[in-house]
């Protein structure tokens, strides 16, 4: 790295103004969006950066991020500020005129703030993680931070299982953050105060509900590699640590950034539901926000307006795991496409379930034939459907596609996975099938213009799942099945998607990853690997080399079935649904039994034996029915 | 011929009549951080702010409605502007054009500022063929002997023929020149100012190309347009 620093805001200018148009897309580093804050860095007590570790225009749309915007931005003496992860191009150009990291609002380098407030989503971006901090000039290690450096905090979906990022992470947040995010704050601003070193900080840091400091709790390993205890480094610390989830949903952010240059997703999020009761047992988010929370119509319907005035954006989407599930779902859909169907404003509605109402709905929403209609069976035989418990019968889905065709849609969009436990080639040629069967539906309608998308992903074991125990397909057998897709699922109006298997072993190996993986996340980082979902900058060899240099294999984490008493890297991590509940239902899994969706009966999963009393929902909207043991 | 000629059907909402809507030319400033937006997503920011500030746009007919905004002329990437040119067309009748600017200003991003709202007639010529040429002063911000340079300059213009690479092709930059000069500045500073055609005859001269030629650095320069001239001056805003 460069010896030069350019961090003073006169010094940042300097440099970008020489450089932006030397690299591509300049409008991801400026800011200036609409709907922006900047705030007076001296009127304010606690300043945070809210960082998405992806470039701009992927980050920018992030949810999670606006939320914590709009609620750190509304407390009068606290600031929100955001980073995102320059381009290649860029970051060379920050190297070598030793440019820091620095916010988008006012331009200030990321050191300079008191909390670094990272959300992982998925772990293709932990290599990406390192190097912000690594553009920010802090030492990647939180062992290596002291008190004079800015906070690290993390959370987000791939951390219910914290451990691979343990290392570099100085404390996560598990499950939700509305709350929980202004505790740390204001908690720290106190902190801050006190002259504390960073390991005093975390101590006190870690008794707020939710929070896990990864140094305090040890893993005690067996012989052989897997984990026989978690040891706290107190017993005042929890254990396990319990995730955070709020009982009712606030409102959503409306006063959203709207950006200046084109981005993933142009439009308006409103979360109408959170949480999922249909059990499909690969599902990591459908086990992790449980319980289920709606949001009331009319809240939603206000939400919509007042965002559609505050940012002007054209498209709005409805967002939750199950959209069919929303209790009042006709209700709504009523009332948005009344309010808007002659504004120009086009409102998505992804999720919804394999059935003829979906059709009805997406039809209301009138300009929704723009996209194709989208549809996950993720499994096309009977057994492969019962072990994963998503069973849409095969004529029900073929009698939906021919309404879908009728009704003037000629693109069908739909997703498959290979790989389940338990699948043979006959499952995989029976995904051929069905797409070719659900193409001929649209032929009756439609002839030769009848289109079939076809995206196949691979199924890939998460933690806190019933299929946590379950090994995955080798790279072998993954190629095998996608050759006899490629082979078979072909011609006119026929399209197939999938992933390269190596790219779906990363995340297979960090998923299901213990504290052993830090050192080998640092030295794949330290062999330049950043922007591992990019397909194009992918490189699998040094992984490898990454692994091996710790003296760790790829099948221990990745193609191992793991007994049903072992003990998980994640298991002092409590998402609320029980250990004992997941194994039960992995074993109906094994026999081919599936099990109901719990709208209707309660199967005892956990949740509301630890959050039940907590939860309040709004009056109108579901709420679990009662316990059965 | 008839609005609803080219509708789809079974839209419940028939299209308005011709004569219940406004082409609005707006003169526009794009600087700060907006320098670096394209053209293309500039149409978005423009859709956007209008949605805001309650103005509505007239969009097209069919599954993909779009609002009917034109551009006079791209401002390439990184240029800042004082004098950007647009037609909205927006419904309704006769709208009161302080306060359609008053309102774009208040829901504008910063870096767009309207500085004029007129209306012209409908069937006018689009704006793409009006325009004539463009005005830029462009700061140096390099060291530069100005001399050298003027003499650089002073034979660039005795030039009968100026070929330079444009994308894939070679293009002749000198009938694209009207005049540069170098404007007084501070000792510290240079500033070249330079008018070069935009035209649908002639073409597009970039300032870029002319810096280029200068053997000065196009990336390091600061580049503002500061006039749009049309072949009618009349209809500018």
């Amino acid at each position: 790295m460069s010896a030069v620093s350019a961090s003073t805001f006169d010094a940042i200018n300097h440099v970008l103004g020489q450089n932006l148009l030397r690299v591509e897309k300049p409008g991801r580093y400026v800011g200036g969006e609409y709907n922006s804050i900047r705030k007076d860095w001296s009127a304010v007590d606690l300043k945070v950066a809210l960082c998405f570790p992806e470039v701009y225009e992927i980050g920018m749309p992030n949810l999670g991020l606006a939320i914590f915007y709009e609620i750190l931005n509304t407390q009068p003496d606290m600031l929100a500020e955001r980073v995102y992860l320059p381009w290649i191009d860029m970051e060379s150009i920050m190297r070598e005129s030793g440019l820091p990291l620095y916010s988008l609002e006012t331009r200030h380098p990321v050191s300079e703030f008191d909390i670094l407030a990272v959300t992982i989503p998925y772990e293709q971006l932990y290599t990406n993680v390192l190097q912000v901090l690594s553009l920010s000039g802090l030492p990647i290690r939180s062992r290596d931070r002291d008190s004079s450096m800015p906070l690290v905090i993390a959370g987000g979906h791939a951390c219910t299982n914290p451990e691979p990022m343990a290392d570099f992470i100085d404390a996560f947040v598990i499950g939700e953050g509305e709350e929980v995010i202004l505790e740390i704050a204001d908690r720290f601003r106190q902190l801050k105060q006190r002259e504390l070193s960073r390991e005093d900080q975390l101590t006190e840091l870690a008794q707020i509900d939710g929070v896990y400091v990864p140094r305090f709790y040890n893993p005690v390993y067996k012989e052989g590699g897997t984990i026989d205890y978690i040891e706290p480094a107190r017993p005042d610390l929890p254990l396990p640590v319990m995730k955070r989830i709020v009982s009712v949903l606030p409102p959503p952010p409306t006063r959203l950034i709207v950006p200046n240059i084109d981005t993933v997703h142009n439009r308006v999020p409103v979360e109408i539901m959170r949480g999922c009761t249909r059990g499909c047992r690969f599902c990591h988010a459908g086990m992790t926000t449980r319980p289920v929370r709606e949001r009331p119509v009319d809240d939603i319907v206000n939400a919509i307006e007042q965002a559609i005035g505050s940012t002007g954006y054209e498209e709005v989407a409805l967002l939750s795991l199950s959209s069919s599930d929303y209790t009042h779902i006709v209700e709504l859909v009523d009332a948005v496409s009344a309010h808007y169907s002659d504004r120009h404003l086009s409102i998505s509605l992804p999720s919804l379930r394999i059935e003829s109402s979906s059709v009805d709905l997406l039809e209301s929403l009138k300009d929704s034939k723009r996209g194709g209609f989208t549809f996950a069976p993720e499994a096309a035989t009977e057994s492969m459907l019962n072990t994963i418990n998503k069973v849409i019968p095969s004529q029900q889905l073929l009698d939906v596609a021919y309404e879908v065709y009728r009704r003037g849609w000629r693109t069908i969009k739909l997703y498959f996975m290979i790989g389940h436990p338990g699948e043979t080639l006959d499952d995989v040629r029976a995904i051929v099938d069905l797409s070719k069967s659900i193409q001929a539906e649209g032929r009756k309608v439609h002839g030769k213009k009848a289109n079939v998308n076809v995206s196949v992903g691979t199924f890939i074991p998460k933690p806190h799942t019933p299929f946590q125990w379950v090994a995955m397909n080798t790279v072998e057998q993954i190629t095998e099945k996608q050759n006899l897709l490629k082979r078979e699922l072909r011609g006119g109006g026929l399209r197939l998607r999938w992933n390269r298997p190596e790219e779906t072993m990363l995340e297979g190996l960090l998923s299901r990853g213990d504290r052993r993986l830090g050192p080998v996340i640092a030295r794949a980082w330290e062999l330049d690997c950043r922007f591992d979902a990019w397909q194009e900058h992918y490189n699998h060899d040094a992984w490898m080399q990454a692994l091996s240099d710790s003296d760790l294999e790829l099948d221990f984490y990745t193609f191992r079935p793991r007994p049903d008493d072992e003990v998980f890297p994640w298991d002092h991590i409590d998402v609320g649904v029980s250990k004992r509940f997941l194994l039960r239902d992995y074993q109906m899994s094994q026999r081919g039994e599936t099990r109901g969706d719990c709208r209707n009966q309660c199967y005892a999963c956990g949740i509301l034996s630890k959050y039940g009393v907590r939860l309040k929902p709004e009056p109108g909207t579901w709420k679990c029915p009662p316990v059965e043991k | 011929m008839s609005a609803n000629n080219d509708q789809s059907p079974g839209d419940p909402q028939p299209a308005l009549a011709p004569q219940d809507r406004v082409r609005c030319r707006i003169r526009f400033q794009k600087f700060d951080t907006l320098r670096y937006t394209s053209h293309l997503d500039l149409a978005s920011i423009w859709e956007r702010t209008f949605r805001r500030a309650g103005v509505q746009l007239v969009y097209s007919q069919g599954f993909n409605p779009r609002p009917k905004i034109h551009l006079a002329a791209a401002l390439p990437l990184g240029y800042a502007s004082t004098c950007e040119l647009l037609d909205a067309w927006v419904e309704g009748l006769l709208p009161d054009l302080p306060d359609v600017k008053d309102r774009l200003n208040h829901f504008a991003p910063p870096g767009l500022v309207v500085d004029a709202v007129s209306t012209v007639d409908l069937r006018s010529p689009a704006l793409q063929t009006l325009t004539h040429s463009a005005e830029y002063e462009i700061v140096v911000r390099e060291t530069v002997d100005h001399p050298a340079l003027q003499d650089r300059i002073d034979r660039l213009l005795a030039e009968s023929t100026l070929m330079v690479q444009k994308g894939k092709r070679q293009v002749d930059l000198r009938p694209l020149i009207f005049s540069i000069d170098i404007e007084p500045a501070p000792a510290d500073e240079l500033r070249i100012r330079c008018e070069l055609a935009i035209s649908q005859q002639l073409g597009t001269g970039r300032p870029d190309l002319l810096l280029s030629l200068l053997d000065l650095d196009p990336l390091s320069a600061d580049i503002t347009r500061t006039a749009l001239k049309l072949a009618d001056p009349a209809a500018a805003a």
